[in-house]
């Protein structure tokens, strides 16, 4: 029965390094052409940029003032480093669970709805419930999670039992995410507490309990000198911990890699044993569980309360993320910085200069375009130079 | 051929690379005007890229092509059409619902001041085809006819636009044995009227058959050009490959035991007719049972049925003492079936994953591959290392993509992974198709010791060949049932043939 005891098979002709890793240079080289492409793109996406300032400004004053901004208030301005890190955090979240659901070939674009439903459900266990931090906090995390998960499994299940396709019951659910969200705290939910003519539509505030602490005195004990409402609190930490576990679960789990082969060839999927069905509800509620994660921050940590401006298009944005950061955890974390760091440069044009700040969404849209291509490229490339070593091999 | 024979074509030095592989290296080569001239090579040889340059779908980097003794620059297919140069892909390029006619005709139509003039068509078309093997209708719908009749209707379309040198890409790869027979009589038919005819070709039996010269490429260059009359397959395979190549019938070393797979009246319904209709079925520890027939004649159900991919509408599959009927895949592999897909590039691998990872596919979840939902890389790295010696898949590393491998080599990979799993069954389905003879040579290779080892083998396949090479029993499928079951060693080809074709069928023979 046993296969392996066919008389020994040639050993001399079997190539050695076969064995051994990829040589080193070529792995280095790989390696150079995955960070060259982003970095590449980036330059060709400020050229872009400059250009179109030039083209509407007609100056070349406005085109050094907006790269100074950009440099000096972007990076460098007091608080910039808290802003940049505080307001990726929920983008971190949000590419991950976009990314996550690609990994099994599903888009997920309900990231939106998914945190909007997830931060409802932790704000009201966390104004609702009272109880010792070390219950609480964990408690109100899972609502958040379950909230966002309840929002995903209406698309999962519509999928698996009715064949409906994601995209379109997800942006659905946003729709109905944002109606749910109107009508509860404008009702239900509203703070009781407020009276008359100014009375916002927004929760009570949660209980301490439930809270998560700004990271800036931490930062501050460190040697930075960062104001005390700058928006950076522990989740920023939580978020990079989720990245890790992120890359760990798509590289070494038996999950991550039955996600995979079902995302990338789904017909090789089922001969394996891999089931489609079952995989792609786990997948798409272990999408909604982060994205209920997206919206916490803000809920948990900075506003203190669920309110009605909340739409902030995290969701959106993650889509961007996951798709600049290819998946990997730490090309969503890299990506999120980039975007928020954008987003704080968008400021400094604002106040510094008389250039209108929306030309960092021109930048943006360039950008994502530009490492869209370049990692095109890239693929090409390596692609034809496997094909021609094929062909020496033969 | 005399060598004062006027020439049809002539390659003088032909060169052509791709991004720096030499697809073609300084190739010279003749066809003489009223021959039929047969191109053999493995995969990757340059057969088809030298095709395309006559063909106008690729231009020579360097060399010259002559057309009845006239340097020609064929730069598009228009221009080999105007030089009367015609080609049959593969892959047949017909409008389902046309009829022959309009088929033939489309985009050279025959028309009244800007209207169709079908009638018209079809009068020529009717002509044509009278001339022309057995009769073809010029009325009936493309979507009726067998692949036989399709082909035709493309050689047609050929000799309507005026042809005179065909070039037809691995015709006898689609047919059924009479349906070769009638193509080789119909090429003839074609040769006597003054035509000259290239192919491509894989089985050498049907070469020498037709072909009266034959040319071999191997590795991009011309080997040499043989008479056919004054040569034999074993010399050819030994040009193609480069060392000699036994492709022979292996009888068994150990009797077959016990029935390991039973299938008993066995339905699948689709599209509301059944497929595979009331079959019944038993493999064999150490046996090769070969399932021939003309593709779509049930057996890509049965299989499906068989691995798990579908839930047959009725009857029974057992694996060993197991009922396993409505079983799901991951089950039906952990009690031992292995399963080679038709399709290995869509069902047996991911190509954009690792070597490593495509080796443990469908046995990943087990030990030691992964533990508490955790993979050992390091175990499956050992696994992929295992395979790629054992097997001898010329991989770059084994931390690759797939997608780096040749397709032969891909096949090894699938071949190796499914054997390494220690089967009971294994159900390889077209094994071979698409790879060149010194990897079919492996494949049948491998599967006869898979069988000499116990495990009980299910063959599926349209190359009959193959099937008396390898078979212990052989069944014919016929319309979704088992229309004869035959000792391997009494079977012959044109038997078989009759019961594929459905031109014979009912009479078990004693298995």
């Amino acid at each position: 029965m046993k296969v392996e005891e066919r008389p020994p098979a040639p050993q001399p002709e079997a190539e050695p390094e076969v064995a051994a890793k990829i040589p080193f240079g070529q792995r280095l080289r790989a390696w150079a052409l995955q960070l060259l492409a982003p970095a590449i793109s980036l330059l060709v996406a400020a050229v872009i940029g400059a250009l179109v300032i030039l083209v509407v400004q007609q100056s070349w004053g406005d085109v050094r003032d907006v790269a100074g901004a950009m440099w000096s208030y972007g990076l460098f301005n007091r608080n910039s480093v808290a802003f940049i890190l505080g307001r990726a955090t929920p983008l971190i979240f949000a590419g991950l669970a976009v990314a996550i659901a690609f990994k099994a070939g599903l888009f997920n674009i309900g990231v939106e709805g998914q945190y909007a439903i997830g931060a409802l459900c932790a704000a009201w266990v966390g104004y609702q419930l009272s109880a010792p931090t070390f219950i609480h906090l964990p408690l109100t995390i899972l609502a958040g999670m379950l909230g966002g998960m309840l929002w995903a499994a209406v698309p999962a299940l519509l999928k698996v039992y009715r064949g409906a396709h994601e995209v379109i019951s997800t942006i659905m659910m946003n729709y109905v995410a944002n109606g749910v969200l109107l009508y509860l705290l404008s009702g239900a939910l509203k703070d009781p507490g407020q009276r008359g003519a100014i009375a916002q539509q927004q929760t009570p505030q949660v209980e301490s309990t439930a809270q998560v602490g700004s990271m800036v005195p931490f930062f501050n004990s460190i040697g930075f000198d960062f104001r005390g409402s700058a928006p950076l609190t522990w989740f920023f930490v939580l978020a990079l911990v989720g990245a890790v576990i992120y890359a760990l679960t798509v590289r070494r789990t038996r999950f991550g890699f039955e996600l995979r082969v079902l995302g990338t060839n789904p017909r090789a999927a089922e001969p394996a044993g891999i089931r489609s069905n079952p995989m792609i509800l786990k997948a798409l509620l272990l999408s909604g569980a982060i994205a209920g994660l997206a919206g916490l921050q803000d809920v948990l940590a900075i506003d203190d309360r669920m309110k009605l401006d909340y739409i902030r298009g995290y969701g959106f944005t993650g889509i961007a993320i996951a798709l600049l950061g290819r998946n990997s955890g730490l090309g969503i974390v890299a990506a999120a910085l980039l975007i928020s760091f954008l987003d704080r440069a968008s400021t400094g044009i604002g106040l510094n200069t008389d250039v209108p700040k929306e030309v960092t969404y021109i930048l943006q849209g360039v950008i994502i375009l530009t490492i869209v291509i370049a990692y095109e490229i890239v693929r090409r490339m390596t692609a034809r130079r496997q094909l021609k070593e094929q062909h020496e091999r033969a | 051929m005399t060598p004062s024979a006027t020439l049809a074509i002539e390659c003088r030095g032909v060169t052509r690379r791709y991004a720096g592989v030499v697809a073609n290296d300084a190739i010279d080569f003749e066809v003489a005007e009223g021959e039929i001239h047969a191109l053999v090579g493995e995969n990757g040889a340059g057969k088809s890229t030298l095709m395309k340059m006559l063909y106008g779908l690729e231009q020579p980097d360097e060399g010259e092509i002559l057309v009845r003794g006239q340097p020609e620059r064929i730069d598009s297919p228009r221009r080999a059409i105007a030089l009367r140069i015609g080609m049959v892909h593969q892959h047949f390029m017909l409008v389902d619902a046309f009829t022959v006619a309009e088929n033939v005709v489309l985009g050279s139509e025959p028309s009244h001041g800007g209207r169709l003039d079908l009638d018209e068509a079809e009068r020529r078309v009717g002509e044509l085809a009278s001339g022309f093997g057995t009769p073809l209708d010029p009325h009936a719908r493309v979507e009726d006819l067998t692949v036989g009749q399709e082909q035709r209707v493309e050689i047609l379309k050929l000799l309507y636009r005026g042809a005179d040198i065909l070039i037809l890409d691995e015709p006898t790869a689609v047919l059924v044995p009479q349906e070769v027979e009638e193509l080789f009589a119909n090429l003839r038919q074609l040769k006597a009227q003054g035509k000259t005819i290239i192919f491509i070709a894989h089985s050498l039996d049907e070469v020498l058959q037709v072909a009266d010269r034959i040319t071999v490429l191997r590795d991009g260059k011309v080997i040499g050009t043989v008479d056919a009359a004054d040569t034999t397959s074993e010399q050819v395979a030994e040009m193609m490959v480069g060392r000699p190549v036994l492709l022979r019938r292996v009888e068994g070393t150990e009797p077959s035991g016990e029935p390991m797979l039973q299938v008993k009246d066995l339905r699948v319904v689709e599209g509301g007719k059944e497929r595979v209709a009331g079959l019944d079925l038993d493999v064999r520890r150490s046996e090769i049972y070969g399932l021939a027939g003309v593709e779509g004649n049930g057996q890509a159900e049965l299989v499906e049925a068989l691995v798990g991919l579908r839930r047959p509408d009725t009857g029974r599959i057992y694996l060993g003492d197991d009922e396993l009927t409505n079983a799901d895949v991951r089950t039906r592999r952990q009690h031992g079936l292995a399963y080679i897909p038709e399709d290995r590039h869509a069902r047996g691998m991911v190509l954009q994953m690792l070597v490593t990872e495509n080796s443990v596919l469908g046995q990943h979840e087990r030990q030691p591959f992964s533990r508490r939902g955790l993979l050992d890389l390091r175990a499956i790295r050992r696994r992929a290392v295992e395979l790629v010696r054992n097997f001898r898949v010329k991989a770059p590393s084994v931390l690759a993509p797939a997608y780096a491998l040749s397709g032969g080599n891909q096949q090894k990979l699938v071949l190796g992974r499914e054997f390494a799993s220690k089967p009971k069954l294994l159900i390889a389905a077209h094994p071979t198709r698409g790879l060149d003879i010194g990897a079919t040579e492996f494949v049948w290779r491998e599967l006869v010791l898979a069988r000499d080892a116990g495990v009980a083998v299910l063959l599926i396949s349209a190359n009959l060949e193959e099937i008396l090479a390898l078979a212990d029993r052989v069944g014919v499928i016929h319309d979704g049932r088992l229309v004869v079951q035959l000792p391997g060693s009494e079977a012959t080809m044109s038997e078989l043939g009759l019961y594929m074709t459905g031109a014979r069928s009912g009479q078990e023979a004693a298995s």
